[in-house]
């Protein structure tokens, strides 16, 4: 039994077999053109052939998952069609006379770099961003395009990282979670996750393993746990975990409908904080009153949790302090901040 | 040419999908289009100039347009920066 411990990105506890996803590598060589022109023209062959896999990403996200996951593909597609980017490229082909594969490579390294320099988190997992096209164009101007991988079972999806195209191959139906090596609170495995609504857990570390694959797993998006090979109480106890989530995802189905109500029966107006449409739509359906944005954009409250254990309604503010104007609003609700 | 300022309000800052946004409206514009924060300047139809500016919640951006449909692309622009950020 082997347990690992990484970034607990979204709640869940799931268990089954570990699929363990490595995309083929292509070597890229550095060896120089004495003609850049037609090494020109493989570059844009190729960058056109990947703006329109880019395109068909996108069609296939926003059916499976709604216009916020498949935006990431259209900024692919505006990355792919930056002419800082393609000025790079071109300039390293025809002053530099390396070849196109090389060129994307050191194109994409460079703006990558830029990125992680940022101070911000979320702009350095943007670096991702542009390795992922750069890698994209190299696989197609090297012939060695990914074949899309077919998942028999519902598994754990376990990667050294996985990129918003290559996390797209899989059907959704038959992915219970993610894992990987690497990533952080806001790469985009941590970003799909939480919009999908699979549980993931990123950061694990080096130690994960190819040789994981086919072995059963128990993942804790929560707790930011992995556990390969688990043993039988470990196991039993996964289960029993999973039964309760069940449980309890049922009970608050069954909320639905009811009147809000504190326990001392006082009557309040729950409200969600939504970003767009979507998000009203689906919080529409758990029963939200309302959009609770007031008109200067003083958002309340993130998500609302029903405790089965009694509780008063606990509200969790967004960034884990409670806003003042929250508790003028609802004095006589017991709240927790997390 | 035109020009006008905007304070950030999303708490992201200009990450990548509304940056995404404005560089779309942006390029269906003759004019040229920069952005700018404090000293560092960026060109509104180039998405990696936008996203390197790192301009966050609270950091005021000016928009500068030069060209002849400078009129309509500042309107786009700041309904564009009001609606997204």
């Amino acid at each position: 039994m082997k347990e690992l411990h990484g970034i607990g990105v979204f709640n869940g506890v799931v268990v089954g077999p570990v699929y363990f996803y490595a995309p083929g590598r292509c070597t890229v060589s550095d060896e120089k053109v004495t003609d850049p022109e037609p090494e020109l023209a493989r570059f844009e062959i190729a960058r056109l052939r990947a703006q329109r896999q880019l395109k068909g990403l996108y069609d296939q996200a926003l059916a499976q998952a709604g216009e916020e996951s498949a935006a990431i593909f259209d900024i692919h597609q505006m990355m792919l069609d930056d002419q800082d980017y393609i000025d790079s490229v071109r300039g390293l082909i025809e002053k530099g006379h390396d070849n196109a594969a090389r060129a994307v490579q050191k194109t994409g390294a460079r703006f990558a770099r830029m990125f992680s320099e940022m101070e911000d988190e979320y702009m350095q997992a943007r670096s991702a961003d542009v390795l992922d096209i750069s890698r994209r164009v190299i696989q197609i101007l090297c012939g060695a395009e990914g074949e899309t991988p077919g998942l028999e079972v519902p598994s754990i999806i376990v990667a050294e990282d996985l990129t918003p195209s290559q996390s797209m191959q899989f059907e959704r139906e038959k992915v219970l979670a993610f894992a990987t090596a690497k990533g952080s609170a806001c790469s985009h495995t941590a970003i799909l996750s939480r919009t999908k609504g699979i549980a993931a857990v990123v950061g694990l570390g080096e130690e994960v393993c190819s040789a994981w694959h086919g072995k059963t797993a128990i993942l804790d998006g929560k707790k930011g746990l992995l556990i390969v090979d688990p043993d039988e109480p470990t196991l039993a106890a996964a289960q029993e975990q999973i039964k309760c989530q069940e449980k309890e995802a049922q009970a608050l189905e069954a909320l639905k409908g009811t009147p809000d109500r504190t326990i001392d029966g006082r009557e309040i107006k729950l409200f969600a904080n939504v970003g767009n449409v979507e998000e009203l739509k689906d919080a529409l359906a758990r029963d939200a009153r309302g959009d609770g944005a007031f008109p200067y954009g003083i958002f309340i409250f993130t998500i609302f949790r029903l405790s089965l254990r009694r509780r008063a309604i606990s509200c969790l503010p967004p960034s884990g302090t409670v806003n003042e104007r929250t508790e003028n609003y609802f004095p006589h609700v017991r709240y927790r901040s997390r | 040419m035109k020009e006008f300022s905007y304070v950030i309000q999303d708490k992201d800052g200009i990450h990548a999908r509304p940056a995404g946004v404005l560089v779309k409206i942006a390029n269906g514009f003759k004019s040229q289009i920069a952005i700018s924060k404090g000293e560092k300047k960026g060109d509104l139809k180039r998405i990696f100039s936008v996203m390197a500016l790192g301009a966050k919640q609270r950091d005021t951006v000016t928009v500068r347009i030069e060209g002849e449909d400078e009129e309509q692309a500042a309107v786009a622009l700041e309904e564009a920066l009001k609606n997204n950020l």
